[in-house]
C-alpha cells in the first residue's frame, strides 16, 4: 500500500481516518441534520492550493491551524484525523466537528443581530484577541446547546473535552494566571465599551490568562457533559434542574460567586462565561461576554512568543504556520485550549456571504435592477438560489423541529429584534440596489480571493475509484474539475489555448512531450472548414445512411380493450373461449404506436499527450474486410461502405484525426437529430483530473461549438476512471431511451498516481473496466475505440464484450466511428 | 387469486382502531361520507392511510353514527392494487363448474352490493381499464357495469369508493388522470409532525415518550435524505418497528440498525450516515 503516505508512525497510520474514506457518510449526515444539502471538503481547498497562489496567507488562519471551519455553503475538515489512537474515535472527532460547526447554524451562530460581526470586531483595539475568544466563547456554548438538543452526544463530548483536559498544560499556579475577573466591575450588556484598560506589567501573561480561562471553561464543559443524558424538550423552564443546576450555582448566584468558585475550579469561570452554558444563552450573550472579558485580557501583557497550545483539531503536526502569520498584528498563539472538534466559527465570513446572498436573490427576483458586472459573475458563480447552510441564518428552522423548545424560542427573539429586513430591501430603488450589490460583491470577491476560495469557480467533482489490490473503491479519489475550451481568436496561430493554460504541463517531469506547444499543433481556425472539404464524400455517405435511420419506426401494441384495429388472432382465440364457456377478456384490439428516436451520446476524447504523436503518413490501400477487426463483426456488418481513403497530409497529428472523426459525427448527428455531447479527458494526478467540454447536450453546433472542437489539444495523461465516471453522471440526467458513451483513446489508461506501480497498467485497466460497468449498470452503453495496436490486450480485458474495436489504420477512423455509432443504437 | 385480494376486516373490535388525528381529515371524511363522495387519501405508505380507514369504518359501521349500517357484514374491503390488476379481478368472472359457468363476484362488487367501504390501495398501480369502473361509480350515476354479464349494479346507499396513492413514489405519467381526480374528495397524508409521530409510537409499540421523541426525531431526520436512493423516507410503520425491537430487548442502536438503516437503502455510505445520526440522536 505504498500510496498511503509513509507516517512518522505505523499505530498512528492505521488508526488514522482519510477525509477522502468519509467525506461522503459526513454529507449524508449533514443533509439529514440540517434538512439540506451541504459540501465537505478538506481544508485544503479553503487554504490557497492554488499553485500560484503559493505562499499566500490565510488571514482566518483556520485552514492552516487545521481547524475546522465554514463559509456557509460547504463545511472544511482537516484531511486527515489522528487525533485518538483508534480508528472510531478519529472518525468521531471528525463527525462531531461537522455536528459543532452545523450546531452554530441551528444555535444561531451567524444569526442577524443588532451589530454586524465585521463591525463588532472591528470595534476592539486587538480583533484578534476579540476573535479568539469569540471563538472559544462560542463553542462552549454550541456544545451545551448540543449536548441539551440531542441525547446520543454526551459519551463523545465527553471524550474530546477530556482528551482536551488531558493536553491543557496544568497551569503552574492558580494564582499566576487567574487574570483576576473580580477586579473588573460587571459588565452589564448595556454599558458602554470602556477604554482599553492600561497594561499592567505584572501578573500572569496574556496567553496563560486565557488558557487558563480556556481549561476552566473545559471544566465546566465536563461538568455539563457528565451529567447523564435527559430526557429532551419536556417543555420549557427548568425541567432538567440536575442538568443546568451545577452551572447555575455560579452563574446564577450574583454576589457570592467567589467563594464557591474557589472551592470548585469548574464553578471557577467569570459569570459571563458560565451563563453561556445554559440553556436559552444566544450569540449575544457570547457577544456581550466577549466585550466584558476583553477588557481584561487587553490589559494583561503579552507573552514572549509562547507557543500555542497545539490543541488544533487536524493531525498534531498540521498547525505548521510559516513565518508569514507574522504579518497578522494579533499573535497566533491567541488560541485558547479547546476540544478537538471545535472549529473556528469565521461569523464574518459567514455574514459577508449571507448579506450578499440576501442581496442578490432580491436582485434576481426584480427585473428593473441590473447588477454590475462584478456582482452578476459572482451571481453566476455562486448560485444565489443554492446557498446552502447560509440561508438557515435567516431563521428558517423548518428542517430543525424538535429542538429544545427554549432555544428556539430565543433564536425566535432575535429574528423579531432584528427587523425585517426583507422589507427594507423591497423599499430600495433600481440604482441603490445594484450599486449596493456591487459594492458587497467587490468586498466577496477579494474575500474569496484571499481565503483562496475562488477555486469555488470550478465546481470539483469527486469520484471514487477503484483499487483492485484493496478489491474496494478509494472514496472520494479523484478530484475532477470541468473547464471549458476557450479557442484563441479566430485566425490565430500557435498552440491552442484551453482555459486552464498548457503551462503547467510537464510539471513533476512528467511526460515531457505533454506541453501543447508541439510544432505540429497549428490551430488554423478552419479545422472544420478543412475537414469538411476533405472528407465530403465520406460526409455525403454518412449523412445519407444515417437518414435511414430516422424514419419513425412502429411498434405493435397487442391485447388492448380498445384500440385501432381488432387483433385476428385474438378474436379468434375469443371465439374459442367463449365456445369452451371460458370467460373472454375482451382484449382484442391492438394498437400502433409511435417510436421515436430516443438517443443520447456522450463522445469523450483522449486528450492525453500521447495523442500529440504524428499519424504515420503512409496511407495503405485498405483492402475491403481488413477492418473491421473480428471483436466487432456483427454488430453492424449490414453497413458497408466501400473504401476510399483520402491521403493524410502529412504532419496530422493523431489528436486531429480523432477531431476529424468527431467533427463528421457531428454533422451526421445533426442530421439523425439524435442528442449529443462532445467532451476530452486529460489531467495530472488524481486531485487534477480535467474534463474539458467542447459541446455540452444542449449547445448547438455553431461557429463556437466548432471552434471548441478544433481547439482540443493534447494536455497531460489519461486517467479514464473519472472521466467516464463523470460523463455517465452527465448521460444519466438526459431523458433518452437509448443512451451511449463512446471513448476515442490511443492507449491504454494512466497516469502518474495510478495505482502504486507506475509500470503497471493493471491499476488503471481495472479502474476504467469497474468504471464501464458502473455506466453500463445505469443503462448506458459503452464503447472503446482505440487506435493503439496494442489495444486488443487490454481493451478484451477491460470493455464490456464486443464493445470495443482497434482500429489498425488511424485514417479509417473517420469512417468506422459512424459506423460503429450506428451499430450501438440502431 | 381473488380471495388473496381482499382482506375483510375481522369482526368489530369493541373499540374503534387507535388513531391519533393529525389534522381535519376525520372531519373532512365524515362530511364526504355524509355526502356519499368518493375519497382519495395521498400519501407515502406508512404514515396511517389504512389505519385511519380502519379507524373510520369502525366509526361508520359500528359506532353510535352506524345506524342500519351496523349489519353490514364486511364494511371494509381493502383491495391491494398491483401492475396485472385488471377490471376483471375487481368485478369478477365466471368461473367454470362442471359445464356450466358460475358467476362470482369480485370485491368492488361485492361492496358495491352490499354497502360497504371498498378500499382500492396504491390505485395508480393499477391497470387503466380499472379506471373506467372507477368513473362510472364515482360521477353521480353511482353505478357498476358488470359488462361480462350485461349488468348495470345501482350501488348500495351507503356504498363508498376509497383510493389511495403515493405520490412520491411514480412517475408524474403514471399518476391520476385530473379528470379522475376531480372526482374525488382528496385528503393529503404525510408523516406526522415529530410530536404526534411520538405520541403514535408511544402508544403503538408502548414505550416511554421520551424514548418514542427521540425515534420521531430521527424519523423527521431520515426524511430529510428522500432523494438518496430511497423513495419513502422512514416510515411511521418502521419506527414503530424499532419501538418493538427496542421494547423486547434490543439495544436502541442496533435495533435502529436493524430496523431502519438496513431497511431504507442498500447504499452502505447512507447507512452509515444514517447510523451517526441515530448515534448523535439516541442516548
Ligand atoms: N395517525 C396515526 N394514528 C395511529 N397510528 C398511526 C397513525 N399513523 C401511522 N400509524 C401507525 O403506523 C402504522 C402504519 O400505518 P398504515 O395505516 O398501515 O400506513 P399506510 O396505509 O399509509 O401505508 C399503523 O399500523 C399504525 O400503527
Ligand atoms: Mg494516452
Amino acid at each position: 500500500m505504498a500510496r498511503v503516505e509513509p507516517s512518522r508512525d505505523d499505530a498512528v497510520a492505521l488508526t488514522a481516518v482519510a477525509l477522502d474514506d468519509v467525506a461522503r457518510v459526513l454529507e449524508i449526515y449533514v443533509e439529514a441534520m440540517l434538512a439540506r444539502p451541504a459540501e465537505v471538503r478538506p481544508l485544503g481547498d479553503l487554504a490557497s492550493g492554488d499553485r500560484s497562489r503559493a505562499g499566500h496567507v490565510d488571514l482566518e488562519g483556520a485552514a492552516a491551524a487545521g481547524r475546522p471551519t465554514t463559509d456557509g455553503a460547504a463545511f472544511y475538515l482537516p484531511e486527515r484525523m489522528a487525533r485518538f489512537p483508534d480508528r472510531r474515535g478519529n472518525f468521531m472527532v471528525y463527525r462531531m466537528a461537522v455536528l459543532h460547526q452545523l450546531g452554530g447554524v441551528l444555535f444561531g451562530t451567524y444569526r442577524r443581530g443588532p451589530i454586524r460581526f465585521a463591525d463588532f470586531f472591528a470595534g476592539f483595539g486587538e480583533p484578534g484577541l476579540a476573535r479568539a475568544l469569540f471563538g472559544r466563547l462560542e463553542g462552549a456554548r454550541i456544545d451545551a446547546a448540543l449536548a441539551r438538543a440531542f441525547r446520543g452526544v454526551h459519551r463523545d463530548l465527553l471524550r474530546l473535552i477530556d482528551d482536551a483536559l488531558e493536553s491543557t498544560p496544568p497551569p503552574a499556579s492558580d494564582r499566576d494566571c487567574r487574570p483576576g475577573f473580580e477586579l473588573q466591575p460587571h459588565a452589564g450588556p448595556e454599558s458602554p465599551p470602556a477604554p482599553a484598560p492600561r497594561r499592567r506589567s505584572r501578573g500572569p501573561s496574556r496567553e496563560a490568562a486565557l488558557s487558563h480561562l480556556a481549561g476552566r471553561l473545559l471544566m465546566a464543559q465536563r461538568r455539563l457533559v457528565a451529567v447523564p443524558a435527559l430526557p429532551r424538550g419536556r417543555g420549557s423552564g427548568d425541567a432538567d434542574p440536575a442538568f443546568d443546576s451545577t452551572v447555575r450555582l455560579k452563574a446564577c448566584d450574583e454576589g457570592g460567586g467567589r467563594g464557591a468558585g474557589a472551592a470548585d475550579p469548574a464553578l471557577d469561570l467569570p459569570d459571563e462565561a458560565a451563563r453561556l452554558l445554559l440553556r436559552g444563552a444566544t450569540v449575544e450573550d457570547t457577544r456581550r461576554a466577549v466585550r466584558s472579558l476583553y477588557r481584561v485580557f487587553a490589559s494583561l501583557r503579552p507573552g514572549a512568543g509562547s507557543a500555542g497550545s497545539g490543541l488544533s483539531a487536524g493531525d498534531r503536526g498540521a498547525g505548521d504556520r510559516g513565518p508569514e502569520s507574522a504579518a497578522d498584528p494579533v499573535p497566533q498563539s491567541l488560541e485558547m485550549p479547546a476540544p478537538a472538534h471545535h472549529g473556528d466559527p469565521a461569523p464574518e465570513r459567514v455574514e459577508l456571504r449571507g448579506e450578499w446572498a440576501e442581496l442578490a436573490s432580491e436582485v434576481e427576483l426584480r427585473d428593473d435592477v441590473a447588477p454590475g458586472p462584478v456582482a452578476s459573475g459572482l451571481m453566476d458563480q455562486l448560485q444565489v438560489d443554492e446557498l446552502g447552510v447560509l440561508s438557515l441564518q435567516d431563521g428558517d428552522l423548518s428542517g430543525t423541529a424538535g429542538l429544545p423548545l427554549t432555544d428556539l424560542d430565543v433564536t425566535g427573539a432575535i429574528e423579531a429584534e432584528a427587523g425585517d429586513a426583507d422589507s427594507e430591501l423591497i423599499e430600495l430603488d433600481p440604482e441603490e440596489l445594484a450599486a449596493r450589490l456591487e459594492e458587497l460583491s467587490k468586498r466577496l470577491e477579494r474575500e474569496l480571493d484571499a481565503a483562496g476560495l475562488n477555486r469555488d469557480r470550478e465546481q470539483v467533482h469527486y469520484y471514487d475509484e477503484w483499487d483492485h489490490e484493496l478489491a474496494g473503491y478509494r472514496r472520494r479519489w479523484c478530484h475532477l474539475r470541468e473547464k471549458t475550451i476557450e479557442p484563441p481568436p479566430a485566425g490565430g496561430v500557435g498552440a491552442a489555448a484551453v482555459s486552464e493554460g498548457s503551462n503547467r504541463a510537464g510539471i513533476g517531469g512528467f511526460d515531457a512531450s505533454a506541453s501543447g506547444v508541439g510544432a505540429a499543433s497549428v490551430f488554423d481556425g478552419r479545422f472544420v472548414d478543412e475537414t469538411r472539404r476533405r472528407h465530403a464524400d465520406l460526409l455525403r455517405r454518412v449523412r445519407r445512411q444515417f437518414e435511414l435511420l430516422k424514419p419513425e419506426e412502429f411498434r405493435r401494441v397487442r391485447r388492448l380493450i380498445e384500440g385501432e384495429e381488432l387483433d385476428l388472432d385474438r378474436v379468434v382465440e375469443t371465439h374459442v373461449d367463449r365456445r369452451a364457456g371460458r370467460p373472454p377478456d375482451g382484449a382484442v384490439y391492438m394498437s400502433r404506436r409511435r417510436q421515436h428516436r430516443d438517443v443520447a451520446a456522450a463522445f469523450l476524447l483522449d486528450m492525453s499527450a500521447s495523442t500529440d504523436a504524428e499519424a504515420p503518413v503512409d496511407e495503405p490501400e485498405h483492402a475491403p474486410g481488413k477492418t473491421p477487426a473480428p471483436e466487432y463483426v456483427g454488430v453492424f456488418d449490414d453497413f458497408d461502405w466501400p473504401d476510399n481513403p483520402q491521403p493524410l497530409p502529412p504532419g496530422r497529428r493523431v489528436i486531429d484525426i480523432e477531431k476529424e472523426s468527431l467533427v463528421l459525427m457531428a454533422d451526421a448527428l445533426e442530421t439523425l437529430g439524435d442528442d449529443y455531447a462532445i467532451y476530452g479527458f486529460s489531467g495530472f494526478g488524481r486531485k487534477e483530473v480535467e474534463f474539458f467540454v467542447a459541446k455540452e447536450f444542449d449547445d448547438d453546433l455553431d461557429r463556437d461549438a466548432e471552434d471548441r472542437i478544433a481547439a482540443m489539444e493534447p494536455k497531460r495523461s489519461t486517467r479514464m476512471g473519472p472521466a467516464i465516471r463523470h460523463a455517465a453522471v452527465k448521460l444519466a440526467e438526459r431523458e433518452a431511451k437509448v443512451k451511449v458513451l463512446l471513448i476515442l483513446s490511443d492507449g491504454y489508461p494512466q497516469d502518474f498516481d495510478y495505482g502504486s506501480d507506475r509500470a503497471s497498467r493493471v491499476y488503471g485497466i481495472r479502474d476504467t473496466m469497474v468504471a464501464l460497468r458502473e455506466t453500463e449498470r445505469v443503462g448506458i452503453s459503452t464503447f472503446c475505440i482505440t487506435v493503439d495496436p496494442a489495444g486488443h490486450d487490454y481493451l478484451r480485458e477491460m470493455c464490456p464484450e464486443r464493445r470495443y474495436l482497434v482500429i489498425d489504420e488511424i485514417a479509417a477512423l473517420p469512417r468506422q466511428l459512424p459506423k460503429v455509432y450506428r451499430g450501438l443504437t440502431a | 387469486m381473488t380471495q388473496a385480494l381482499q382482506a375483510a376486516t375481522p369482526r368489530p373490535a369493541p373499540e374503534a382502531p387507535y388513531y391519533l388525528a393529525v389534522g381535519n381529515e376525520v372531519e373532512l371524511f365524515l362530511a364526504a361520507h355524509r355526502a356519499r363522495m368518493p375519497v382519495l387519501l395521498k400519501g407515502p405508505t406508512g404514515c396511517g392511510k389504512t389505519r385511519f380507514l380502519e379507524h373510520m369504518t369502525h366509526r361508520l359501521y359500528r359506532g353510535a353514527e352506524a345506524g342500519t349500517r351496523a349489519g353490514i357484514d364486511s364494511p371494509l374491503v381493502t383491495v391491494a392494487c398491483h401492475e396485472d390488476l385488471t377490471a376483471t379481478d375487481l368485478v369478477g368472472r365466471y368461473l367454470l363448474e362442471g359445464d356450466d359457468t358460475v358467476w362470482m363476484d369480485g370485491p368492488l362488487t361485492r361492496a358495491v352490493r352490499d354497502g360497504s367501504i371498498c378500499y382500492l390501495d396504491e390505485i395508480v398501480e393499477a391497470r387503466k381499464d380499472t379506471t373506467v369502473l372507477i368513473h362510472a361509480l364515482t360521477d353521480h350515476r353511482r353505478i357498476l357495469p358488470i359488462e361480462k354479464r350485461g349488468e348495470i349494479l345501482p350501488a348500495h346507499p351507503d356504498f363508498l369508493l376509497v383510493l389511495s396513492y403515493n405520490p412520491g413514489y411514480q412517475s408524474v405519467a403514471k399518476d391520476l388522470k385530473p379528470s379522475t381526480r376531480q372526482r374525488f374528495v382528496a385528503l393529503e397524508f404525510d408523516y406526522p409532525p415529530p410530536e404526534v409521530e411520538a405520541e403514535i409510537i408511544a402508544h403503538e409499540a408502548d414505550i416511554d415518550v421520551t424514548l418514542a421523541r427521540d425515534l420521531a426525531e430521527l424519523g423527521k431526520r431520515i426524511r430529510n435524505l428522500h432523494h438518496r436512493g430511497f423513495d419513502e423516507g422512514v416510515s411511521t410503520r418502521l419506527l414503530i418497528y424499532t419501538a418493538q425491537l427496542i421494547v423486547g430487548g434490543i439495544g436502541v442502536r442496533e435495533a435502529c440498525v436493524a430496523a431502519i438503516c438496513r431497511a431504507i437503502t442498500d447504499d452502505d455510505e447512507v447507512q452509515r450516515a444514517v447510523t451517526e445520526v441515530a448515534a448523535t440522536l439516541l442516548p
